[in-house]
Formats: structure tokens, sequence, C-alpha cells
């Protein structure tokens, strides 16, 4: 009862059965049921507790279980599980905000900025009761929506539906499972191949062990994008003063993000990108074109012109890095509202005060179970002094005894002195 | 609970309290040992997802002190090479007023031509100093090689216009070394608004003095030319070939005409012509170049010498915008060099904040630390002081 918490029933007979705090019963007459392990439907790796009988096998849930066992499984619920998410989640937008930026950025040799953090995509595990052949391929598509909330799909005969792994609730979900319209839920495309049968059911584990699962995409640190992947030049033989400044990349996808543009000044006021146009100038607007933009400001004359191209390889431009370097605070999760830091700040508050609860929970414990045990001591413990008291009490009623039984031979032997003659 | 007290009991109590006592103590043991009040997150959940934040801000100011380091040495060796360059300048204008001089004959101009030629090939050097990393200080962001190149048709820049911007404090950017182009090319000619000049073929004698810009209102950005009808009457012709004003010549006296004024000396010939237009660029090197071949000309007509010492004022003028840019260059840097130190402060500053307030969410309180260990140990020695007297206080001692 110690490892599993339970309650124990006297029956006529002098009979006890016992119960787990579930109620499921671990001795019933002369019948006790074994404890056994039994794999996780989802996970063949996971262990679960079960309570075999002779006839049947019973899966402790949560709250089945008190004692040493249900505190273990308890804690691997309610606190390992969500923090290992969550690490993960940070993990895993830390990664794909990085990769973002990076690949925005241009390398030592002249490229665009591969990807550098290698991510694992999110587990999909089936049940192992499944009848159907469907497989769940998912991959992260929105760092804003990611959850770390493990989540149940499951499959109706016609549509999926999903419910949260850890409390039943529903949660939202859309699509319909084709590689054109994937199943999006909490962030997470899934895209089903095979054909599920009813009633299957496979659980999303979106980022759990992400944290661990994570890895360096590039070795080599001249792959690393640190310089902004165009750069503004304006014309040795300007005569005005315009400049180019700010420049910085909108769009990393723009095919045409690299190609060299000119921006030519047909007049003060007005300037033709590559020939088109021409645009109206104002000095310090932005010049938006094939997914960069630059600050154009100061007084170009006619004929000024002004080039944005490639930055090359080589450069030490460091605009990227300057870019990446602040990440730590870019608003990325929680639909923009939580910043990496945050996060991690939010994990070590969360872990701590779950720690912080049990150890409340505990000096609550303590208190009742020093009580319980004072009251029981009260009535069936042994008090020393008492007993000494009792002893010598007795003693006394012994010696009390020993006394008359010698007054009444001191009275036997007077008298039978007194006939012996 | 009753008034009967089980002997057990009494022994459970006093071993619990021991206990207890026994968990603070080594609590507060280890906060002593670590000198810091939350030995894990459970003792102060808040304080300690604060103190995450916190300790990445100490980090990254740490970090945006070692940039400032870097961009200080870079910052400080553009200064010399700037000084040096400056320095270089002066020395150009001296020598360049010494051979305007009418004294100076052929020899003389030789040996000022020659020592130009040094000055021209340590210009060049300077430009493509480096910052003792292997990058060169101008050559804006595309630094891996000299940007600096003397070719057959003049200076070759290979280096690019990005001025890198560093951050060295939350938010604080400051400007790495300036650009080769900003500081040695796209030099304004002329006076930095108007240029004027003689044409080559010139016969006659005529000096051009002075010039400038009096009216921008009045001026339209085209290029003019003063040409001599006579040796004693010129007219103005705009760029499409067009009179657009005529007068009579007087030696030393200012022609003014559309917001511009000229002043020409000596005696020019008929047909002489001089061109005042919108000031163009050139880099510090052609001019140089230019002033080299000028002298290496050897004048030997009136005419000829007129020509060079109008060319020689050309440079003059092109030399001393060229000294004001890099005196600017050198105050542009000066100032960064200002912003690093402010940087520095404001680091300095958030810093002392930051961690004062990480020491008030997880550092001890010695004193208090202290007396609080002295306190938990004396309740521990009393507790174990009461539990011995305790245990030898029993009703069978005295029955004995």
């Amino acid at each position: 009862v110690g490892f599993t918490g339970g309650t124990a029933v006297a029956q006529d007979g002098g009979q006890i059965n016992v119960f787990t705090s579930g109620g499921q019963p671990l001795v019933v007459g002369t019948a006790a049921s074994r404890l056994v392990t039994t794999a996780d439907p989802y996970r063949p790796d996971r262990l679960q507790v079960a309570l075999e009988t002779s006839f049947q096998r019973t899966d402790l849930g949560k709250g089945a279980l008190g004692g040493q066992m249900g505190a273990l499984l308890e804690f691997r619920s309610n606190v390992l599980d969500p923090a290992l998410g969550e690490l993960g989640r940070i993990a895993v937008s830390l990664a794909r905000t990085f990769n973002e930026g990076h690949a925005a950025g241009m390398d030592l040799y002249g490229q665009l900025g591969g990807e550098f953090f290698d991510l694992p995509a999110p587990k999909v595990a089936p049940h192992s009761g499944n009848g159907g052949t469907a497989l769940l391929t998912a991959q992260v598509s929105d760092t804003g929506a990611l959850r770390a909330q493990d989540v149940v799909l499951r499959f109706d005969g016609t549509d999926w539906t999903a419910t949260n792994a850890g409390n039943g609730a529903p949660v939202a979900m859309t699509g319909t499972g084709t590689a054109a319209d994937p199943l999006v839920v909490n962030g997470v495309s899934l895209v089903v191949s095979g054909a599920a049968a009813t009633g299957d059911r496979f659980q999303l584990l979106p980022t759990a062990g992400a944290a661990g699962a994570i890895s360096l995409g590039i070795t080599d640190p001249g792959r690393i994008a640190a310089a902004t992947a165009v750069k503004g030049s304006s014309d040795l033989g300007n005569l005005g003063t315009g400049k180019l400044s700010g420049t910085r990349v909108v769009d990393a996808g723009n095919p045409d993000l690299l190609a060299p543009v000119a921006i030519e000044f047909i007049d003060a006021n007005q300037y033709t990108i590559d020939g088109a146009g021409p645009f109206a100038y104002t000095p310090g607007q932005a010049i938006n074109h094939n997914g960069w933009s630059v600050v154009l400001d100061g007084v170009p004359v006619a004929g000024d012109s002004f080039g944005v191209g490639p930055t090359g390889a080589n450069s030490s431009n460091n605009g990227n890095a300057a870019l990446l370097a602040n990440l730590d605070d870019a608003r990325v999760l929680n639909a923009g509202t939580l910043t990496l830091n945050g996060a991690i700040g939010g994990l070590t508050t969360s872990v701590g005060s779950s720690a912080r609860q049990a150890d409340y929970a505990a000096e609550a414990q303590l208190v009742i179970h020093n009580q319980a045990q004072a009251a029981r001591d009260s009535i069936s413990g042994v008090n020393l002094d008492e007993e000494a008291a009792d002893l010598m009490r007795l003693q006394q009623a012994y010696q009390a005894a020993s006394q008359i039984i010698s007054t009444a031979d001191t009275l036997f032997q007077s008298l039978l002195s007194a006939v012996r003659r | 609970m009753n008034g009967r007290i089980s002997t057990g009991m009494l022994y459970q109590q006093s071993l619990n309290s021991m206990l207890a006592k026994q968990a603070k103590l080594a609590h507060t043991q280890q906060q002593l040992s670590t000198g810091q009040k939350l030995v894990s997150a459970k003792d102060d959940p808040v304080a300690a997802g604060l103190a995450v934040g916190l300790d990445r801000s100490l980090a990254e100011l740490e970090r945006y002190g070692q940039n400032a380091n870097i961009l200080q040495n870079r910052l400080g060796l553009q200064e010399n090479a700037l000084a040096r360059v400056g320095d270089a300048m002066a020395r150009v204008s001296e020598l360049t007023i010494q051979a305007s001089s009418a004294a100076m004959g052929p020899d003389g101009r030789r040996a000022i031509s020659t020592e130009l030629d040094a000055i021209l090939a340590g210009l060049v050097d300077l430009a493509n100093s480096t910052d003792g990393s292997g990058r060169y200080l101008f050559g804006g962001t595309a630094d891996g090689n000299a940007p600096f190149a003397i070719g057959a048709g003049g200076v070759i820049y290979s280096g690019d216009q990005t001025q890198r911007r560093v951050e060295l404090a939350p938010d604080t950017f400051v400007s790495d070394t300036l650009p080769g182009s900003e500081i040695f090319l796209r030099l304004r000619t002329g006076d930095g608004r108007v240029q004027a000049g003689a044409l080559p073929g010139n016969t006659g004698t005529g000096l051009l003095m002075d010039y400038s810009l009096t009216d921008p209102a009045a001026f339209d950005g085209d290029t003019y030319q003063i040409r001599f009808t006579a040796a004693d009457t010129y007219e103005v012709r705009n760029s499409a070939n067009v009179v657009v004003g005529a007068g009579s010549f007087e030696d030393g006296e200012s022609i003014a005409f559309a917001g511009l004024q000229v002043r020409l000396d000596g005696a020019p010939a008929t047909g002489d012509a001089f061109e005042i237009g919108p000031a163009g660029v050139r880099d510090v090197f052609s001019t140089l170049q230019g002033l080299i071949d000028t002298l290496d000309s050897n004048p030997v007509t009136a005419a000829e010498r007129t020509a060079m010492q109008n060319a020689l004022q050309g440079a003059l003028r092109d030399v001393s915008v060229a000294s004001g840019r890099m005196i600017d260059a050198r105050a542009a840097g000066g100032s960064q060099l200002r912003a690093l130190d402010q940087a520095a402060d404001l680091r300095e500053a958030n810093s002392i904040t930051v961690k004062g307030a990480l020491s008030g969410l997880r550092d001890l309180d010695w004193a208090e630390a202290i007396s609080r260990y002295n306190q938990e140990t004396t309740a521990l020695q009393a507790a174990q002081t009461v539990f011995t007297q305790m245990q030898s206080m029993s009703l069978f001692n005295l029955m004995r």
C-alpha cells in the first residue's frame, strides 16, 4: 500500500480486502492481483502500470494509483512531460526562427544561408490497436501557433477530430489531410497517407524530444550567413548627395532577390528601377523591390544612379548577424506574444512552482501524518513512566501480599508454639 | 490529542523536530556555501524565472563590450590613417603653392613632382591600410582584398559602399570605419559647387584667377563658355552654343552672368575660351596624378606656362576640397569614438542595474544567513540536549 496507496477494508471472518486508491482490487479474499508493466499503446518504449488479475488486465491510469508509484507516474505526466514539451517547443521555435533569419543572409561563399539547425519532425505515433494502414507525416508550419500539448487524432470514418491528450478537451483542427489541404492543428500540418479505419487513433507529440534531437545543420563556420544578402551602392560619378542606407531583406524567398537592380534618376524628383517607372522620389523613402528594401535619402540630381545587388563572397557585412543576435527578443511564440527569453523564464518558473507546490503538499501531509501517528500512539503506545508506575504499584501490592503471608505465618507459628509442650 | 503521551511518540517527535531542523540547517549551509539565496528554482519560482532573463542580458552586455573593443581598435586605426592622409594632403597643397610660384624652374618642378609621386604611392598604401586581422579598413564590407589599385585608367576601387553598424549597447548602433569611396573617391571638383577651367587650345595668357557661384537661384546648372571674340571682347555661350551674353574685357575685372562670377587676368588671345559649369566628381588619386602630369609638362611658351598655372590653380582647389573631406572623415570617426564611449557608459550603467536586480533576486544576505545559521545550529543543539535529557529522564532510573 505504501507503493500504490489505497485502502484496506476488514471483512467478516478476519479477512482484509485491499484496494488501490482508484478502487481496483489488490487483494480480495484469497485472490491477489499482480502489478505488471505494459507498453503505452502509442509509444512502445514507454511503460505504464497495469493490474493483472487471474482473468483480466486493467491499465491503471492517472488517479488510479497513489503512494510512491502514483507519485512517480503523476510526476511524469504532470511535470516531466509538459516541461519536456515546452522545452521542445522553445527549441523548435528557436531553430525555426533562426533558420528563417539565417536564410535571408549570405555566407562567406556568397550563397544564401542554409538551414542552420536541423530539426526533427514532430512525432506521430499510431495506436497499437489501429486497424487501418494510415500513416501521418507531420511538420511544423506555424511557430506562433505551436503548442507543447500532445494531441490525440481520431478518425471517425469520415472526419478526423483532435483532442488534448491530457484532459480530452477538443482541439480546433482544419483541413482534410491531403497534401494540398493538410490537417492543421496547433501549428502542425499533417498529411495522411494510406487508408485509416474507423476508430483509428494517433498521438501527435508536437515538440516532445525536439530539444534533444536538434542539431547543427552546418559545420563550416564559413557557411554562417552573417551578411545581409543584398547591398546598395551609389555610382561613383554621382553628383547629388543621394545615399542608400538601411538595406535589408524583406522576403528571402523572392527568386529575384539577388538580381542586380539599377535605380536611375531621370530628374531630381523621379527615378526608374531597371527602366520601369518613373516613380516619384521623396527623401528618406524606402524602396521595396525584389524582396529587399532600401532607404534612399539626400538630394540626388538627374543622371545619378544607384545599384542594389548581391553582397558577394568574402564580405565582412554583419547586417544579418546583427538581426540574428536579436532574435531572442523576437515575439514568435503564442501567436507573436511571447519571446524565446520569456518562454525560458516561464518554463523555469513553472517547473519551480511545481516543485514548490509539491513541497507545500509534502509539508501539509507531514503534519497530518504526525498528528495521526500521535493520535494512534496516545491510545496504543507505551509510556515507560506509566509502566514504571504500574510496576511499582504491582510490586507494592506484591509486597503487601507477602506481608500478609508473613503475618499469617507468624500467627500460625505462635499458635503452634502455644500448643506444643 | 489527549494527555497521554507514549514514549515511542516522545522519541518520534524529538526525532522529527531534529530532522526538520537538520534539513533547514542543510539548506542554510548550501546557501552559505554557494552565496546564493536560490538554491533551486523552487525557492522562489518567479525570481528564478526573472533571473534567467537577467542573466542573458548580462551576457549580452559582456558581448557588446567585446564588440566595442574590436570597433575601438578599428576606429583608432582609421583615425591614425586619416591623420597621416591629412598630413600628406597638407604637404600636397604646400608643394602645389610652391610649384605655382613664378620663380620655380623646371628642376624645382621636377623635384616637387618626384615628391608628389612618393606621396601618391603613400596615399594608396594608406587607403589600403589593414586592421591588423587581415581586413582592409577602407573597403566597406568587401574588405577581403586591397580596395584601391592604380590602373592605367586611374584608380580602381574594388571595395563597396556599405558601412557596417555594430551594436554596442542595447539598441545602440555605432558605425564602423568609413568605406574608402566616401573618403578618397567622389570628391567634388572646383569649389565644390561649380568648376571652371581654361580650354586646352588657348594661345593667350588669360589666367583664370577666381570664380564662384554668387546666386544659386539664378544658376541653371548649364555649362557656359566664355569665348574671346577679340582681345578685349567676349561672348558667353551656353552648352547649346547659343550666345547668352557678351561684353568687353578688362584685365582683372569680373565677368558675371547666370549667377556665376569669373575673374580673368592677363591677356587672352582671340579664340581663347574658358569654361564654367557645375562641379563634377574626381578621386583624390586622379587629382594628384593630374598635378604630377602638369608639373612634368615642362612649359616653354607663355601660353603653355599660362595653361600650367591654370591647371595648378585648379589642382589647388581640388586638393583643398579633398583635404576638407579628410577632415570631415576624421571628425566622423571622432564622433563615432565618442559614441563608443557613450555606449560604454550606457553598458556600464545597465550592467550595474542588472547586477543589482539579479543580486536582489538571487544573492544571499550574508548577515541574515549567518545569523540564521547560528540560530538554527543553536536550535538543533537545544533539541539534541533536550532529547538526551529526556531519554535519561525515566522513572526506572529512580527505582534503583
